[in-house]
Parts: C-alpha cells; sequence; structure tokens
C-alpha cells in the first residue's frame, strides 16, 4: 500500500474565549475516523460538499496541520509527526492547490518555478534543468516557449497545468489534486483530465482527486471515497451506483445526468 | 497579479528632490556653510538674516545657516542610521514570529504588547533618564523604543503573505524557511516597509529634536535643529528668526519623508487592488 490513512481525526479548537493559553480548547471536528488506503498507480476520487473535510484531509495526508488522532502512512512509514522533516514526504507526495493563480508566485517566470524542485531535489542534474523545464511543459501539454512568462501571462487552464507540471518536477508517486479542475470551464477540465489520465497511466503515478463534482471522478477514477460531515461514509469501485448503500452517496449519484459510473 | 506601470509623479520628484538636495547640503556642509557653526560672535548675538548672516544669528552670535547645514549631517543622517539599526533588530524577529508563529511568537506579542502599552515619548525620556543625556544614548533609547513598533508591523505583513498559496507551494517545491523567507516573503514586504521606513524617519527626526530640545539629546555646542530650536526658545519674542530656520529645516525633511512615501503607499496600494 502506498498511502494508509488509520482512523484519522482532526479537530480544531472552537472559537469561544480560551481559559487557558497552552490548552486548546475542545471543538469542531473536520475529520472523524478516516481509514483510505491508495495502492501504487491507482487513481482515487474523493467526493463531498463543500465543508466535509475533504482539503482538511488532503492537509493533514501532507503533514501541513497536526492529526489529532490516528496514522498517515506512506509506505508503511508514519509521516504525521510533528518534528518530521516534510521535505521527505514532498519528495513522495505532492499537492495540486485549486486556486493557481495563487498557487503560482506572481513574481517568478515559469522557468524559474519550475527550476524551484529541480534546483531543491535533484542539484546533481543541474545541466538537465533547462531540458526538464521544456520537457515537463510538453508533458502537461504546454509550448516551451510559456516558459519565459509570468503567471498573469497565463490562462486559468495554463496556470493549472503549470502547477502540474512544478508537481511533476519532484518526480512523486502520489499526486494530490485538490479541487483543481474546479475553476476550469468544462471544455478545460476534460482536456486536463485526460492529460492527467495519460500521464497517471505513462507514469504509473498514484492520484487522490478531491472535488466536490461526481462527474468528473468518472473520467479518471478508478474508486471514488465520499466524505460526508467529517466521515468517510462510502467507498466505491464499482461501475454501478446502486451498489451504493449510504443515503448520501445515492442522492450525490442520483443528482448526475447519467446515473451509470 | 498584474503588474502596474510605474509612473514617476510630482510627489515624488518634489519628495525625493527635497531629500536629495538636503542630504547633499548635508555631505557638502564644509564647502556650503558661510561660516564655522561653532564660532561665536557675541558682538552679532540675534542679529536679523543679511548679506553676512543669510539666516542671522542665534543668542552667542553664531551663524543658523551654518548650524542648520551642519546639522543635517547629525539630524538627517542620524535619523536614517537610527532607522536602519532598527530595522537590523527587528526585521528578523518580525519575520521569524510571523512566519514560524507558536509559543516564542506569542511570548513576543505579549512582550511587545506590555512595552507598547507604555507612550513612547515616556518611555524614550526614562531610557535617556538611565543612560544619561547625549546623542548616541538618546539614539538607543529611540531604537529601543521604536523596534517593538517596527517587529509589529513586520510580523502583520508576513502573516498575511505567508498564507499565500505560492508559500504552501514554495514548501513543497522542497524551499527551505529560510529561502521561503528571502525569496518569496521579504520581496512581498519590502514595499509597504520602504512606506513605513520613509515616513518614521521624518518621526524620529522630529523624536530626535524633541529630545534635544528637552535637553536629553545632542549637548551643546553640537550644530543639531531640535537643540537649535531649544536654545532659541527663550528668545523666540525677541528674535523669532532664530527658531523659525531650525523649524522650518526639519519641516522640510519630514515634508520630504511623506512625499516619498506617500508615493510607495499609493503605487502599493494600486497593485493590492489589481489583484
Amino acid at each position: 500500500m502506498l498511502l494508509e490513512l488509520r482512523d484519522v481525526s482532526k479537530e480544531y479548537p472552537s472559537r469561544t474565549r480560551r481559559m487557558s493559553l497552552f490548552k486548546p480548547n475542545s471543538g469542531l471536528k473536520a475529520v472523524n475516523g478516516v481509514n483510505l488506503a491508495i495502492r501504487k498507480g491507482e487513481c482515487v476520487g474523493l467526493v463531498g460538499e463543500s465543508g466535509s473535510g475533504k482539503s482538511t484531509l488532503a492537509k493533514l495526508m501532507m503533514n501541513m496541520e497536526p492529526v489529532t488522532s490516528g496514522q498517515v502512512l506512506l509506505k508503511g512509514q508514519p509521516i504525521h509527526e510533528r518534528k518530521r522533516n516534510n521535505r521527505k514526504t514532498y519528495k513522495q507526495m505532492q499537492l495540486v492547490l485549486q486556486d493557481s493563480s495563487s498557487s503560482l508566485y506572481p513574481k517568478m517566470r515559469v522557468k524559474e518555478i519550475l527550476e524551484e524542485p529541480l534546483r531543491n531535489y535533484f542539484p546533481q542534474e543541474k545541466a538537465m534543468w533547462d531540458a526538464r523545464c521544456a520537457g515537463l511543459l510538453e508533458l502537461v501539454d504546454l509550448d516551451p516557449s510559456l516558459l519565459s512568462r509570468y503567471p498573469h501571462q497565463l490562462s486559468g487552464g495554463q496556470k493549472q497545468r503549470v502547477c502540474l507540471a512544478k508537481a511533476l518536477a519532484v518526480r512523486p508517486e502520489i499526486i494530490i489534486l485538490d479541487e483543481s479542475v474546479a475553476s476550469l470551464d468544462e471544455p478545460s477540465q476534460r482536456a486536463v483530465l485526460a492529460m492527467l489520465k495519460r500521464i497517471q497511466k505513462e507514469q504509473q503515478l498514484s492520484l487522490l482527486f478531491i472535488t466536490h463534482d461526481v462527474k468528473s471522478t468518472r473520467q479518471l477514477c478508478d474508486r471514488v471515497a465520499i466524505m460526508y460531515q467529517g466521515k468517510l461514509v462510502e467507498t466505491f469501485s464499482g461501475r454501478d451506483c446502486r451498489q451504493l448503500q449510504h443515503p448520501y452517496s445515492r442522492l450525490l449519484f442520483q443528482a448526475m445526468p447519467d446515473e451509470s459510473f | 497579479m498584474k503588474k502596474v506601470p510605474y509612473s514617476v509623479d510630482a510627489g515624488l520628484i518634489g519628495g525625493a528632490g527635497l531629500l536629495i538636495f538636503i542630504c547633499l547640503a548635508g555631505v557638502l556642509a564644509p564647502w556650503l556653510a558661510p561660516h564655522d557653526p561653532l564660532a561665536m560672535d557675541l558682538s552679532n548675538r540675534l542679529s536679523s538674516p543679511g548679506w553676512t548672516y543669510p539666516f542671522g544669528t542665534d543668542h552667542l552670535g553664531r551663524c543658523i545657516l551654518s548650524r542648520i547645514i551642519y546639522g543635517i549631517r547629525i539630524s538627517a543622517v542620524f535619523a536614517v542610521l537610527v532607522m536602519i539599526c532598527t530595522f537590523l533588530i527587528s526585521l528578523p524577529v518580525g519575520l521569524l514570529t510571523g512566519y514560524l508563529r507558536g509559543r516564542t511568537d506569542h511570548l513576543f506579542m505579549r512582550f511587545i504588547d506590555g512595552m507598547l502599552a507604555i507612550p513612547d515619548i515616556v518611555l524614550t525620556i526614562a531610557i535617556v533618564g538611565l543612560l544619561g543625556p547625549g546623542f548616541v544614548n538618546m539614539a538607543i533609547a529611540i531604537i529601543l523604543v521604536r523596534w517593538a513598533n517596527y517587529v509589529r508591523f513586520i510580523r502583520s505583513l508576513v502573516l498575511k503573505v505567508r498564507k499565500e498559496d505560492y508559500i504552501l507551494s514554495a514548501r513543497m517545491s522542497g524551499n527551505s524557511h529560510l529561502r521561503i523567507m528571502r525569496r518569496y516573503i521579504l520581496p512581498e514586504i519590502f514595499s509597504p516597509l520602504a512606506v513605513f521606513g520613509a515616513l518614521d524617519t521624518g518621526k524620529i527626526v522630529l523624536a530626535m529634536a524633541g529630545l534635544s530640545f528637552l535637553g536629553l539629546g545632542t549637548q551643546p555646542p553640537t550644530p543639531e535643529w531640535g537643540i537649535m530650536l531649544h536654545d532659541a526658545a527663550g528668545y523666540f519674542q525677541i528674535a523669532p528668526h532664530v527658531m523659525v530656520f531650525p523649524g522650518l529645516a526639519i519641516m522640510f525633511f519630514v515634508f520630504g519623508c511623506q512625499l516619498v512615501s506617500g508615493r510607495f503607499s499609493r503605487r502599493h496600494t494600486a497593485a493590492v487592488k489589481e489583484v
């Protein structure tokens, strides 16, 4: 198993007045006892409404927030310790955020943005950096001439592809896509999803595709996990939505124009 | 972020021109000053502005113009130095507390809250009182009082930037915290810091002049704008020019700082609105 979540919970302190400087108050459970496993080369969709805890779960996987309880294991090794050097985790696991405009530093050109992970993770390949940057852009169906552009000179779809190229530059084993196509129009969404499917197959990459849109999982995912109010209510790997047990999952899939998954 | 074209306007030209003129006058003081700023001529006490003494003379017969020109070296140049020293202390503290947060940040902020609860001028006077009057002690007191303000300001800027997605993205690209601070956060906070620094240089000149006026800063006979005001206070009714000219010098310097910082401030606000 590549990535495994064992009974992971996350609780945020409530906004009421703190009684102690050093002890957190009990508060809102954003993620509640989630168990999930992702195999190598597998694409898992994580679907749920806004506020169901999808993005929090992604942050917990990346150790960007400490878990309240439970374990996050990458290749069997725990990666959720507070003092852990996250650089090692990021080498194997990358997160692509929803808002590509704010994910790209506006004062850097695309070339500098793509060179950053290469410089930090592959310093010994310095001579190859230029070719790698151009290759990464080609991989995400972009023209290498865009290397000299600033993010504000790119369209929304191009920015999202650059974000993906940046994640791919690290050569990770798993990429978490947190609502990464949500801000794109439908033709761009379809194009990006097709590109993701191609890259996933070529590189035997594992993907965790987080979305609130069930339809987009259809094109990409081998398995769909459904989150509701912080809990993983159902994991669904079949092609027939009649297998669904939980009322929320049924409601979610019934809302789709074509019921077959 | 859309780039905002940088158009040079009258305010910036005026402010920068004024500051450059003042600084050049300070550098070229030995050639520009018509008289020795310390030379006394008791037969010419409190004489009105004229050809020999363009700004007149003070109560000891010293040339006011020469003292103002030499005063630039102390008032303006040391104000900039005090500001730089304050930045050297507060920039690392503000960056680290704002970026790393945690318990250290909490403790630092409570300590700074305590410091800021005491009015600036009272605390400065108390510190100079403890250290003893003098120019260096005054500079130390101003730095000790102002660094807390700077840390608060820098921290607030860092807090805003560190929440940006590109910082998270930079972390995932394998950048160290130090590199993120240097490469991503510093360029973002530079513009508002320049505004704050330019504005504060004027305030430091005023603070130094105020302390010298109270007899806690520069000691006579050093030509400094604040001490000139202090010395002239007793003669204001019979020879107003003795007080007016040093006052105008302070006003023009502060005005120049305000113009430059105002221009930077407008540019920064425009850039934020364009995002």
